[in-house]
């Protein structure tokens, strides 16, 4: 139905800020797609030129097959949900979900059933005759929603819209525009700076930076095979951890120095050979850390323990580096003494200091 | 303690608001009376010798046309209120949100334009208006709309910088081209404003003297250059006339006054306070 | 959006900004022009210099005229700003009537010009009635004649503002000076005078500016009489343009002079408001 094509797609703004630089990108139909990155990285412009609010500097945007660049954004099939909801305030629930529908002619009696099947969904039939500054957030977020859902579009467009929720609120939507996705079958493009967002809703993930597009890929893809540092560091709570080592191989086996410490790794590929050496930071996931294994055993100075109940970090520190640990929950241990950890060598990461390539997996 | 200085604050608001009245009150009083008495004994009351009925009233609609100076100052305020709302409103909102050097430019003029007298462009804006033809009440508007434009602008301007560009963005997505985003979503975004721009504009328009005076003065007249009439025209003033025609321009705005008080003062205030 | 939006210039802009070249910017640019010709119609300008400067700063009248205004501008600003604000005072306070007091206070306000000045010529030829002279017989009754007028149409306006500023300070203030133990008089002159200093500025310069712009209210109650030793600036402008015949390029500088003096009085405004926004 609508599929999406991005061809280098790139904005410069007139003060001659790059927002965009030459962003390609397919996102299939019905696929839920989450932009995802710092602020000030692009994604939100690239979403708005998707909607046409912004015009693409160069570069070409598709949806189905149609060439849009020059196309309004009413006459794109498009419907958006914003950050700050943009209902429009001096009308009723019932008239800012019907708006666009009055707009395109359609018959009141359609309109009337349209609006009442969307309120259904989202559980705001009560709220119709009331303006949204009756409202609480959640459910101005839901009147956006419904907004957005009459219009039945071939592509729905996020912008943060959970941003100016309460954490609790959060969860709960997260889950339902998931269970809306699944239920509408429509391409989602959803825009978010928060990487639990990314994970949990996104079929596909595209990650950004300082307007380039670093990776795209699935959830678990991203987790276990981040391309570069950055998406490596991006994606994961808590963040993974850095080191700076030297790659050294004996006997087709690759090992990594850190000061007087010797891990040997399981990762082995082509690039890694060239590195030999030559220092790389290495890359570890917290729960790659543990206090028992059969590896190289590793000495640290316990800082901070925070138990969360489900599961325990460890701050250590590790050389003047401050390594975060996620083991399971156990006994506090005392601050400030020796404690002995593990890192698995066949799940770390070695990345190229010049380019933050990730050179220990194979593409 | 408290109550009994709050009694003698009462008091003395009392007598201040009287004092506040007397002045409208004396005028009242001096249309029922003969003209001959109103220069000689202003401060008293009317008595069977110098009662004088509806006289003065009488006299003072035949002497200035109150009633058809009273439809003209009516049409031109109504008018130029219309039309300032309706177009600086569009042109503020067009200026603010188009951010081309020539629309910064414009606006600059606008809140410029706020400083300069009338006195400034007055013998030229006369002949301006004879030279295109707008010595007409329709053209009073126009120029209305030309001379208000700075303040109204300004104000509305400072309104639309408050509204989330993302509601008109919403409007776009929703099947608004330009003028629909504009007539659906953001005036009746601006009411506020809108009541505020309305009021201060009629009140100086409703008032001013010497522009209409200078412009379309010589045939037409609106409320105050027919009181005015009534001194220029004859010599010695008809006292008679003068304070009945006095009542009758401030009967109007009391009436006005006391229908919506609450814009008024809320938008006098707003005026003040941003302009 | 914004470039959609761009091409509807001719829609949204064109008829204000038409109306504006036509009632202002033109005629403004073109006074400026002609207060450095000789001309009774505009078509005929010459130009003579500096001259009509010259003799608009050397006119007596003119002269005669700033002092009036710059004189009556002052007992003004005085005079209305301390009774409006003691009223504001008074009606903070949570009397009964307080709506109606305000309602009647401001109603004046709303009276034009021309209006006023024939009531207050009335009222005051009343009072002068029994000292057998009129208001037109010396320019200090003028003078107070204007300044009284001024105070009745102006204070019910700046209390207004007052009573808005002084309902904006925060009512723990007040109680946290009180427990500080300040008395009313230490509360007004360490909690509300600084709170309220932006209505305070607003009202000065409100004052000030419609001082200086009176006309509609001194042609009325006295026409510049006795010989226009009682007229404002602006209608002493008024009246060397259609008053005397061959001294329009003189008026156009005057009004180019009086034009100045407002936009400096408006530029002090500005720094004044300015500094304010930044402490607050």
């Amino acid at each position: 139905m609508a599929k999406i094509t991005l061809k280098n797609l790139s904005k410069v703004f007139e003060d001659g800020y790059k927002a965009v630089d030459n962003l390609s990108l397919e996102i299939a139909d019905r696929e839920f797609i989450v932009l995802v990155g710092p602020s000030g990285c692009g994604k939100s412009t690239t979403l708005r030129m998707i909607a046409g609010l912004e015009s693409a500097s160069s570069g070409e945007i598709y949806i189905g097959d149609r060439l849009v660049n020059d196309i309004q954004p009413k006459d794109r099939d498009i419907a958006m949900v914003f950050q700050s909801y943009a209902l429009y305030p001096d009308k009723t629930v019932y008239k800012n979900i019907a708006f666009s529908l009055e707009r395109r002619k359609t018959p009141k009696a359609e309109i009337e059933k349209r609006v009442q099947e969307a309120a259904k969904i989202l559980h705001i039939e009560h709220l119709l005759n009331r303006k949204p500054k009756a409202l609480s957030g959640g459910q101005r977020q839901r009147v956006a929603l419904g907004r957005a859902i009459v219009r039945d579009p071939a592509v729905f467009l996020f912008d943060e819209p959970l941003s100016n929720l309460d954490a609790k609120l959060r969860t709960q939507m997260r889950t339902e525009i998931s269970l809306l996705h699944r239920r509408l079958g429509t391409t989602f493009i959803y825009v978010t700076h928060d990487q639990t967002e990314a994970m949990t809703m996104g079929d596909r993930i595209a990650v950004m930076e300082a307007g380039v597009l670093r990776q795209c890929d699935t959830p678990e893809n991203l987790y276990s095979y981040p391309k570069n540092i950055f998406v490596a560091s991006f994606i994961g709570s808590p963040q993974m951890n850095f080191l700076s080592c030297v790659l050294k191989e004996e006997e087709g086996a690759f090992f990594a120095c850190i000061g007087s410490d010797t891990l040997p790794t399981t990762r082995r590929t082509k690039a890694m050979s060239a590195f030999t050496g030559r220092q790389v930071t290495m890359g570890i996931r917290p729960e790659d850390i543990a206090l028992t294994g059969d590896g190289t055993p590793l000495h640290g100075i316990l800082k901070v323990q925070e138990n969360l109940g489900s599961e325990t970090y460890l701050y250590i520190d590790y050389g003047g580096a401050t390594l975060t640990a996620k083991v399971s929950p156990m006994a506090p241990l005392t601050p400030g003494r020796e404690i002995t950890f593990f890192i698995r060598g066949d799940k770390v990461h070695f990345f190229d200091d010049d380019t933050g390539e990730n050179i220990s997996i194979n593409s | 303690m408290k109550s009994k200085k709050n009694i003698i604050i009462f008091i003395v608001l009392v007598i201040l608001c009287l004092a506040f009245l007397f002045p409208v009150f004396i005028v009242l009083m001096n249309s029922f009376k003969s003209k001959l008495f109103i220069s000689s004994e202003p401060f008293a009351l009317p008595t069977a010798e110098t009662f004088a009925g509806l006289t003065n009233y009488i006299e003072g609609l035949k002497k200035t046309g109150f009633f058809s100076a009273f439809a003209l100052s009516l049409f031109i305020t109504a008018g130029s209120v219309l039309a300032i709302v309706i177009f600086t409103s569009m042109t503020a909102w067009y200026i603010t949100r188009v951010k081309t050097k020539l629309a910064r430019l414009t606006y600059y003029a606008f809140v410029f334009s706020m400083v300069v007298p009338f006195q400034m462009v007055m013998f030229t804006m006369v002949k301006a208006a004879n030279v295109l033809h707008l010595d007409s009440p329709l053209g009073l508007i126009v120029i209305y709309l030309g001379f208000g434009a700075g303040l109204s602008v300004f104000m509305f301007s400072g309104f639309v910088k408050g509204i989330p560009v993302e509601i008109e963005e919403a409007a776009m997505i929703d099947g608004c081209g330009p003028i629909r985003t504009f007539f659906l979503v953001v005036f009746p975004l601006m009411k506020p404003t809108t009541i505020t721009v309305a009021i201060l504009n009629a009140m100086w328009i409703w008032n001013d003297y010497l522009l209409p005076y200078l412009v379309i003065g010589s045939d037409y007249k609106t409320i105050p250059i027919a009181i005015q009439y009534l001194r220029g025209g004859y010599g010695s003033i008809d006292m008679g006339a003068m304070m009945a025609m006095l009542v009758l321009s401030i009967l109007p705005i009391v009436i006005f006054y006391l229908l919506c008080q609450k814009h008024i003062i809320r938008g006098v205030v707003a005026g003040a306070v941003k302009g | 959006m914004k470039n959609s939006l761009k091409k509807y210039y001719p829609v949204f802009a064109l008829p204000t900004t038409a109306a504006f070249l036509i009632a202002f910017l033109i005629p403004f640019i073109l006074g400026i022009y002609l207060s450095f010709t000789r001309f009774t119609t505009v078509s005929d300008a010459e130009f003579v210099g500096l001259s009509n400067y010259i003799k608009a700063l050397t006119s007596r009248e003119f002269l005669n005229s700033l002092w009036f205004t710059v004189k009556f501008a002052a007992v003004s600003l005085v005079t209305v700003n301390l009774i409006a604000f003691t009223l504001a005072m008074l009606l903070t306070r949570k009397i009964k009537g307080t709506n109606l007091f305000r309602t009647v206070f401001f109603m004046p306000n709303l009276i034009g010009g021309i209006v006023l000045g024939y009531i207050w010529q009335l009222i005051i030829n009343g009072i002068l009635e029994n000292f057998g002279v009129t208001i037109t017989f010396d320019p200090k009754y003028g003078f107070w004649g204007l300044v009284v007028l001024m105070n009745w149409q102006m204070i019910g306006y700046m209390m207004i503002i007052y009573i808005a500023g002084i309902q904006n300070i925060p009512g723990d203030l007040i109680d946290a000076a009180r427990v500080d133990g300040a008395g009313s008089w230490g509360i007004l002159r360490h909690v509300i005078i600084p709170m309220v200093m932006p209505s305070i500025t607003i009202c000065l310069f409100l004052t000030i500016t419609n001082s200086f712009k009176l006309f509609d209210a001194n042609l009325a109650l006295t026409d510049g009489a006795p010989s226009r030793q009682s007229a404002m600036l602006a209608l002493d402008i008024y009246k060397t343009f259609y008053g005397t015949v061959g001294s329009q390029g003189v008026g156009q500088a005057k009004a180019v002079i009086f034009f100045l003096l407002l936009a400096v009085i408006s530029l002090i405004q500005l720094r004044f408001t300015a500094n304010k926004e930044v402490e607050a």
